[in-house]
């Protein structure tokens, strides 16, 4: 039976390649040979449409068989039994390279043999409507990850002392994760009263008129590509503040681009992200509108209604690194945009540092400030 | 001339609808407290406000006056409603008399143009001054407005009464507002010889600090959580931009507010706060405006 993943193999060699994004090629940490990504592309074409055809056959034998016949299935590489609850987000494949049995999510796409370090791609994942239309291809390599979180610690006020030494990176794995980029047209039509208010002086009174109105504004604001992650896995909070990628770097999709990362399929299609999307496409609008009511003394909204229309979705993957860190028995999350390298997450805060700021600015300025008004006899 | 003329007809007509007021004082109000020359309310209801604004002037020792006219130009000729009111203030002798030859009477009016929907408020005395203050001249906006902008005059008035008992009521209940009856003595009376000390500025010399300190360990707090999802889209706007659809501005009404400027070359109304000036008898302040 033919294999459902492929094995990206230095053709001069057979050892694992990996796309390095230094130079963007496919590099073989053997023999030192290196590919273009149109090379690989063509030389796995082949290999990758048998994969895909592979897959797709045994999930189709797997829906029309009756529940027996899923049990005699066990030895077959769909096989999900003995794993209770989780079995059927769990898939089995085959390493090509030497045979062991590789237990990955549901919504894998790459990853790599745990026994013989084969880079593992699953092309029926990433293929037909699964396929995405654009990747951004990593830019940035792990050194650059672990360089960026070490200075991220630096500055940190309430960062505990010992944090830095004692906290040990527990993973670092850079990852495709699936996003979907929505171009959408969101028609704001907003009202507000507003004053204008003209004082002046006559004789011994100030005179101040205050004119009212009723202002109405209504225009449309284009986006384009508001990325959502599409993975349940992937925080929000995480991906939303990795945020911007350059989106003219997207390239149309290759398997080529993964061997040496891991890769997940979308598990959370397009209708399920738009809520987050229309909501910060409404706020912006709505800001924007707000803007263009100028030369007002006041205005206040009193009335707002936001239409959004969704032009075009793009299912893309974007490099993230993801870095996980231990320290005092709590994991630490952290996520770095693989290609501009910004890095965000959330730090343990001293409580003790906490309280020795409060009371290394507050004390100081509260001795100043008595003491200028006790001698000013103010107090 | 004939402005005048017309003036000293409209005292004859205003005149023909005093009623006799009672209080302990003896005031002696000149016109009723409620007139309308535009045949604007029925008889009855007339009636009903009368004895409404009567009772809210005597149990407050201020009178609060609803003159309805026609057209304010008939009987002025400023080109300011507002002009109208403080004329008839001391044309009639409004306000609250309370017998000891004070010039300053309590007092509130409403005057309406039906013409041109002109309105004027305008009070004076002490207790007018302090009861209805600016805020308290633009709560009293809010509440009549909105009815007399659907022509619900009854109910208008009805609104303007209550807030203006309302606000007599609420500064007696704060124990700082005086009838004119009681003596001020010390009102914008500074003692020399009282200290400046103030012990509020050391609490001030505490919280400040504390509030100072707060923000920066809140902002150095804020450092540590960066993982944040994003509510806006600003950066994924297509150019030029908003594409604008309507901008309209539509203009409802205009208010005028006057208060009177305060000089350092004599004492004037025992300090009161807001005051006649130009060609307007003293004491005087009040808003004006459309309904």
């Amino acid at each position: 039976m033919a294999s459902q993943i492929t094995n990206v193999k230095c053709p001069a060699c057979t050892g694992p390649l990996r796309y390095s994004p230094e130079n963007g090629i496919l590099q073989c940490d053997y023999c030192g040979s290196s590919y273009s990504v149109k090379e690989i592309e063509a030389l796995y074409k082949e290999k990758d449409a048998a994969a895909q055809a592979a897959m797709e056959a045994a999930i189709a034998a797997a829906e029309a068989a009756s529940e027996e016949e899923k049990a005699e299935q066990q030895e077959y590489e769909m096989s999900n039994a003995g794993w209770g609850a989780d079995a059927d987000k769990l898939r089995v494949y085959n390493c090509p390279s030497c045979g062991a049995q590789l237990f990955c999510e549901e919504t894998t796409a790459a990853t790599s043999c745990p026994y013989c370090g084969n880079n593992t791609i699953i092309p029926g994942q990433v293929s037909g409507l699964l396929k995405p239309d654009y990747v951004i291809p990593f830019k940035l390599d792990k050194e650059a990850a672990i360089r960026a979180l070490k200075q991220y610690y630096g500055g940190k006020k309430l960062l505990p002392k010992n944090f830095t030494e004692e906290n040990h990176i527990e993973e670092i794995k850079g990852v495709y994760v699936p996003f979907w980029l929505y171009d959408v047209e969101a028609d704001a039509d907003m009202s507000f009263s507003g004053t204008r208010v003209n004082a002046y002086v006559m004789g011994d009174e100030r005179i101040t008129e205050t004119d009212h109105f009723n202002i109405r504004r209504a225009g449309t604001v284009s986006f384009e590509k508001i990325p959502a992650d599409a993975s349940s896995k992937m925080p929000d909070t995480h991906m939303d503040a990795i945020e911007p990628y350059d989106y003219s770097e997207l390239v149309p999709f290759s398997t080529a681009y993964l061997p040496g990362f891991l890769a997940d399929k979308y598990d959370m299609d397009a209708d399920k992200c738009k809520a987050r999307i229309e909501k910060r496409a409404a706020n912006t609008a709505t800001d924007l509108i707000r803007q263009d009511v100028s030369g007002y003394a006041t205005c206040t909204p009193t009335g707002s209604h936001v239409d959004i229309r969704r032009k075009k979705v793009s299912y893309v993957l974007l490099p993230v690194w993801m870095l996980t860190t231990r320290w005092n028995g709590n994991n630490y999350m952290f996520a770095m945009n693989g290609q501009t390298g910004r890095l965000i997450g959330d730090l343990p805060v001293s409580m003790g540092r906490y309280w020795a700021w409060f009371a290394g600015i507050s004390l100081p300025l509260m001795a100043l400030l008595g003491g200028l008004l006790y001698f000013g006899g103010l107090i | 001339m004939k402005k005048r003329l017309v003036l000293f007809l409209l005292i004859v007509l205003l005149c023909a609808c005093m009623v006799t007021a009672a209080s302990a004082e003896g005031t002696n109000a000149r016109i009723a407290n409620v007139v309308d020359t535009a045949g604007i309310l029925t008889e009855s209801q007339v009636q009903a406000l009368e004895e409404k604004a009567e009772r809210i002037s005597a149990e407050y020792k201020c009178a609060v006056y609803i003159v309805i006219v026609p057209d304010y130009r008939n009987y002025t000729n400023s080109r300011d409603i507002y002009d109208l009111a403080v004329e008839m203030y001391s044309e009639y002798e409004l306000g609250w008399d309370n017998g000891n030859g004070d010039a300053k009477r309590d007092y509130l009016i409403l005057l309406m143009s039906m013409e041109d929907r002109d309105f004027a408020l305008d009070t004076n005395g002490f207790g007018g001054n302090k009861a209805f203050n600016e805020p308290g001249m633009y709560k009293l906006e809010q509440a009549m407005l909105p009815y007399f902008r659907q022509n619900d005059w009854y109910n208008g008035y009805n609104a303007f009464l209550e807030c203006a008992e309302s606000l007599l009521k609420s500064p007696l209940d704060e124990g700082t507002y005086v009838p004119q009856t009681t003596q001020v003595v010390s009102h914008g009376y500074e003692d020399p010889n009282a200290s400046h000390k103030n012990p509020f500025l050391l609490l001030i010399a505490i919280i400040v600090p504390i509030l100072i300190a707060l923000a920066v360990c809140s902002s150095f707090q804020k450092q540590m959580k960066t993982a944040v999802e994003q509510t806006t889209a600003g950066g994924y706007i297509v150019p030029p931009g908003v594409h604008m659809k309507v901008r309209r501005d539509d203009f409802i009404n205009r208010t005028v507010t006057r208060t009177i400027i305060h000089r350092d070359d004599g004492p004037r109304d025992g300090g009161f706060s807001s005051s006649g000036g130009g060609h307007f008898s003293g004491g005087h302040s009040g808003h004006s405006g459309k309904f």
